[in-house]
């Protein structure tokens, strides 16, 4: 596989059709016959390099983007992690939800068992709520401010104390992976539950979590070890110019 | 016997973590050291504390003579001696236990359990919760803390803690949600019982 922008988009879905979802995120849809990278980033107002950095992280298990790259493109990279919780949030989850809803197995009582997974997903889905949530009206909006300012050079007083009082580092500290809840319903359904009436059902939705997991894994990888040491390096050269240590 | 202790000598890397590979199937196996070069390797072998050494016969020169001089079975220490492919038969057959490293996974594993009269525990047969992991896992689910659990079922709270990585390990389920769910599933908790 190339990967560069001479590249056909359809030729890239072939070879891993999980690409789908990411390429939707970018406002990319069916229907877009031979064209390359270039032409259809070019459509979309879409950078190419930042599209390819995606795409490449998302292909290939170990690739770290490159930092000077994924430097000038933070809110792009904010764009795209919003249209990612959206996605989680809007679509993923309650696909996952509607399907646990429509399990159904011949004999228990009061379908205890559909009963317990969906407490245990409700439980799951508040915790990604609130989870995007607080990057969405916290995490972000900082992110989006520190890039700026280290763009500009004016000064800045509040946004200095901000960087005192919640730098990055906090949140780095905090941050955790979705993924421990996922993993467990996957090992719930694959191996404790009694086969449902409607086995396909379940297949049907630990395929969907094992998508979600990638999904979010790639994700959680951009804020840890993309976003965090680049907004980081930033606070300091911030913090430096106002000759702060 | 509890965990089985091994010193592995040999020269070569592939070998060396071809045989950490296979032991690390068993999962009451501990090697407690490697000896990569000849060097002094029968005082090293004497100065710790093992169960049984796995040897490459090179390291006395596939000599029964030498072999027994070194070691004139100190310790009650058990031997597995390790032969490479240029070693004639009746050099090997002067030794009781013994693999070729061309042998496969299959023989390995019958010698590995005759030698160590079948104390080697592989995963699958202790992926069973046992009772008192059991208690503590109705405990967690019921909400208590490690410090609770451990006033209650009488140990350290570093044993909860011990029995709380053991039961995630064997179940693969890692939150208290999650816990709770399989509990359960297996009647270890009722769900009125959950909150
Ligand atoms: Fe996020
Ligand atoms: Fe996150």
């Amino acid at each position: 596989m190339n990967f560069d922008k001479e590249q056909k988009i359809s030729t890239l879905i072939h070879n891993n059709y999980r690409l789908i979802p990411i390429i939707s995120r970018f406002g990319i849809n069916f229907g877009f016959g031979d064209k390359t990278i270039a032409q259809i980033c070019d459509e979309n107002n879409i950078n190419p390099f930042f599209f390819l950095e995606i795409i490449k992280m998302f292909y290939k298990e170990h690739y770290m983007p490159n930092k000077s790259v994924m430097k000038t493109f933070i809110p792009e990279t904010i764009d795209y992690l919003l249209k990612s919780h959206k996605y989680y949030n809007e679509i993923k989850i309650p696909l996952i939800e509607q399907l646990i809803t429509s399990l159904f197995w011949i004999e228990t009582k009061n379908n205890v068992n559909r009963n317990i997974l969906k407490k245990f997903f409700n439980e799951y889905k508040k915790e990604v709520i609130e989870h995007t949530a607080n990057e969405e009206e916290n995490i972000y909006p900082y992110i989006i401010e520190i890039h700026a300012q280290y763009k500009s050079n004016n000064e800045n007083l509040n946004l200095i104390n901000k960087i005192k009082s919640q730098s990055i580092t906090n949140y780095a500290d905090k941050h955790e992976s979705l993924n421990s809840a996922l993993l467990d319903l996957k090992n719930i359904i694959i191996k404790y539950l009694p086969p449902a009436i409607n086995n396909q059902t379940a297949e049907q939705i630990v395929e969907e979590i094992f998508k979600l997991e990638k999904d979010m894994d790639d994700h959680t990888k951009i804020e840890d070890t993309i976003l965090v040491p680049i907004i980081k390096e930033m606070e300091q050269n911030i913090l430096n110019q106002n000759n702060i240590n | 016997m509890g965990e089985v202790k091994i010193i592995i000598a040999e020269e070569s890397y592939i070998i060396r973590e071809g045989i950490k590979r296979i032991l690390s199937g068993y999962n009451n196996i501990c090697i407690v050291k490697e000896i990569v070069n000849k060097k002094n390797y029968s005082a090293e072998i004497a100065n710790c504390n093992s169960d049984y050494v796995f040897i490459n016969s090179s390291f006395f020169n596939n000599s029964i003579e030498e072999f027994k001089h070194n070691f004139n079975n100190k310790n009650n220490l058990q031997y597995l001696i390790i032969f490479n492919n240029d070693v004639d038969k009746k050099t090997k057959k002067q030794f009781k236990n013994i693999i070729n490293i061309n042998d496969s996974l299959d023989v390995i594993a019958k010698t590995l359990s005759k030698i160590t009269n079948q104390s080697l525990k592989t995963e699958q047969n202790s992926n069973e919760l046992s009772l008192r992991e059991k208690e503590v896992l109705r405990e967690v689910t019921l909400g208590k803390i490690n410090k609770e659990i451990a006033e209650f079922l009488f140990i350290s709270i570093h044993t909860v803690i011990t029995h709380r990585k053991n039961i995630t390990k064997k179940l693969g389920i890692k939150t208290v949600s999650g816990l709770t769910v399989y509990a359960i599933l297996n009647n270890i908790i009722s769900i009125d019982q959950t909150k």
